[in-house]
């Protein structure tokens, strides 16, 4: 890793806009999703994009995968300039550019078997035979905690951690340079968040990978990034190394999301002001 | 101590499914006492709302009980004639549903549901259920309860829609409020607004209140008793600060540990190792076995209840143990304010 996190940065971004159309004229209206943005990821580093609802984060991480072709701006990956990429060829990025999705519910194909669902990145992009295939299936197990038996199984015989696991081995599975992380523990319990949380620490460090992590569970963040990017109406209002945001942070709206977290000691200042009966 | 509203007792039951028995409750001991607000926590499947649902009897229809009663006001509703039930649901307890976009009836402006709440209730003339409805809407920080009332479902934010299902359970004010993951599903600040707005409620129309959720943070920020569940069990009851400080159960402990580094991000990463239980496949003994560090031969039998304070219950043969520890949250005993910054 390199002292410098912006001197050999894996990912730059510079002026990324998007803009979507809705409605038909005369009342067309242009809806600014994501507007000028800036932001960079040095290799093997992790950076939390938080943000509400709407607030542009997935957007960003959409137009940088190509998953919707970005308004304007310029995005660098790995050397490769990704906007200027013809359609036909985008599927190529994602050898080396990952994502895990929020929901592995809806993001796992119900009548694939989890053999299928890792497997496939591996026919698609490296072209493996079959044996070659099958022994990349049981390591990807073996890496995100799972057994070789679970292979066999259809994601609705797993438990939400483990269907997860399983979104997270399909995006590690071409051992990819980037992984976005869209939400990738919103939808587990709090005593199985936590051991995802730990695989996705431990993956990076052992495949140094870069992570965008995507959340607006600002633990979340605050656990596996060590800088953070506020997005607020399309926009970074702020921007540094995680604990220096969280401690500090300068932007009102970054204070007003930090104020809002539910705290588990309330209690305490409820009582200190009688409020509580 | 005021008295309990209501007691649900030794409640035991499960689903009857072709694929065999569903054991979702497998002994809930939760007193509701008047004028609080009391929070039953636990993870997916530990049973929440099942047991939060017994009270106004809208089980599903396979569900059968092996045990225990349900209290109000120390007669076993339970007991009750189907058509008893009907004036207490409303009456005697509103629920404030999950997913109150799905919980609203789309085909009915607010202003209708909340006028059938009221006149299903009480007298009221049709001019006077409007008056009831745009009161109780600002009551719930609705901005323009005149636009709301005319509003459907589908037209409403997430927050919004929350306010009006509160507002659908509180215009005729129920003995009993059951809240079910009020703040779920909600940006931070959506729900840090709703949490105010529920604790200024409750606070001005002296409601007991039965608060379902997953958050510990909401617990904290709106509880005065609470109850954590675990595989259908109430593995410890208590005041919140009880519990939290003192919790006298491994579950409890391991919970608020995880819960405070993963979403506190407080201290390293931490989490309980394993996945609950499987309720068609129980264990014998203790449901938490398997993850719990000081596990031991004994934990195969089923733990007793202990009341290892006045009012603080925990189901464990080692409470005693785990009460004599120190709390296991770094914001109650000042430690490190965040780490694990990787």
């Amino acid at each position: 890793m390199t002292s410098d996190p912006a001197a050999n940065p894996l990912l730059t971004v510079r002026g990324l806009t998007k803009h979507f159309h809705q409605g038909v004229w005369p009342r067309k209206q242009t809806i600014v999703a994501v507007d000028d943005i800036d932001l960079h990821v040095a290799r093997g580093e992790s950076v939390g994009l938080v943000g509400e609802s709407g607030s542009g984060k997935t957007t960003t991480a959409r137009s940088i995968l190509r998953l919707v072709d970005p308004t304007a701006g310029e995005i660098r990956f790995d050397g490769v300039k990704v906007d200027e990429i013809p359609r036909a060829r985008v599927r190529r990025l994602y050898r080396n550019m990952q994502m895990v999705f929020q929901d592995p519910n809806s993001s796992l194909n119900p009548r694939m078997t989890v053999r299928e669902i890792v497997t496939e990145p591996l026919k698609l992009h490296l072209k493996m035979s079959k044996e070659e295939q099958e022994e990349r299936a049981n390591e990807i197990m073996t890496l995100v905690g799972m057994r070789g038996f679970h292979l066999d199984r259809y994601p609705g015989q797993l438990s939400g951690g483990q269907r997860q696991r399983v979104g997270v081995g399909r995006a590690i599975a071409t051992h990819p340079k980037l992984v976005f992380l869209d939400e990738p523990t919103s939808s587990l319990d709090v005593s199985v968040r936590g051991q995802v949380m730990q695989l996705l620490v431990d993956l990076q460090t052992k495949m140094n990978m870069s992570y965008v992590l995507i959340s607006h569970d600002l633990g979340v963040v605050r656990q596996l990034s060590r800088r953070v990017l506020v997005m607020f109406n399309g926009r970074i209002v702020e921007e540094g190394l995680t604990r220096k945001v969280f401690e500090d942070p300068q932007d009102d709206y970054t204070k007003r999301l930090l104020a809002a977290i539910p705290s588990m000691d309330g209690y305490r200042r409820r009582r200190l002001r009688g409020g509580a009966r | 101590m005021a008295a309990n509203l209501v007691e649900i007792q030794d409640l035991e039951g499960y689903f009857d499914t072709i694929g065999g028995d569903v054991r979702a409750i497998n002994g809930v001991n939760v007193p509701i006492e008047e004028g609080t607000v009391t929070g039953l926590v636990g993870e997916t499947g530990s049973g929440k709302t099942m047991t939060a649902l017994n009270i106004p009897r809208l089980m599903p229809e396979n569900f059968r009980y092996v045990s225990g009663r349900v209290l109000f006001r120390g007669e076993d509703v339970l007991t009750w004639p189907e058509e008893r039930m009907e004036s207490f649901r409303g009456d005697g307890v509103g629920i404030a549903f999950q997913d109150p976009k799905a919980a609203l009836n789309p085909v009915f402006t607010v202003g209708e549901q909340l006028g059938r709440a009221l006149r299903t209730h009480t007298e009221a003339t049709k001019n006077e259920a409007r008056q009831a409805a745009l009161r109780i809407l600002e009551r719930v920080r609705i901005t323009d309860p005149r636009r709301t009332i005319r509003q459907y479902a589908h037209e409403l934010s997430g927050g919004m829609a929350q306010r009006v299902m509160v507002a659908l359970a509180v215009i005729h004010p129920p003995k009993l409020l059951i809240l079910d993951e009020p703040t779920t599903g909600l940006d931070v600040t959506v729900q840090a607004e709703i949490i105010s707005m529920l604790r200024d409620l409750v606070e001005s129309m002296g409601l007991t209140v039965l608060l379902i959720t997953h958050d510990l943070g909401v617990v904290g920020e709106l509880c005065d008793n609470v109850a954590v569940m675990y595989a259908g069990r109430t593995m410890e009851f208590g005041d919140i600060s009880q519990v939290f400080e003192r919790p006298a159960n491994p579950y409890t402990r391991e919970l608020l540990r995880s819960t405070e580094s993963v979403e506190g991000g407080v201290g390293d990463l931490y989490s309980i190792r394993g996945a609950p239980p499987d309720l068609r496949n129980l264990p014998q003994g203790c449901f938490f076995q398997d993850r719990c560090p000081s596990a031991a031969d004994i934990c195969r039998t089923v733990p007793p209840v202990v009341e290892v304070e006045p009012g603080h219950m925990s189901m464990c043969h080692f409470a005693e143990r785990y009460h004599a520890m120190p709390g296991p949250l770094h914001i109650t005993r000042g430690g490190p304010e965040q780490g694990g910054n990787k």
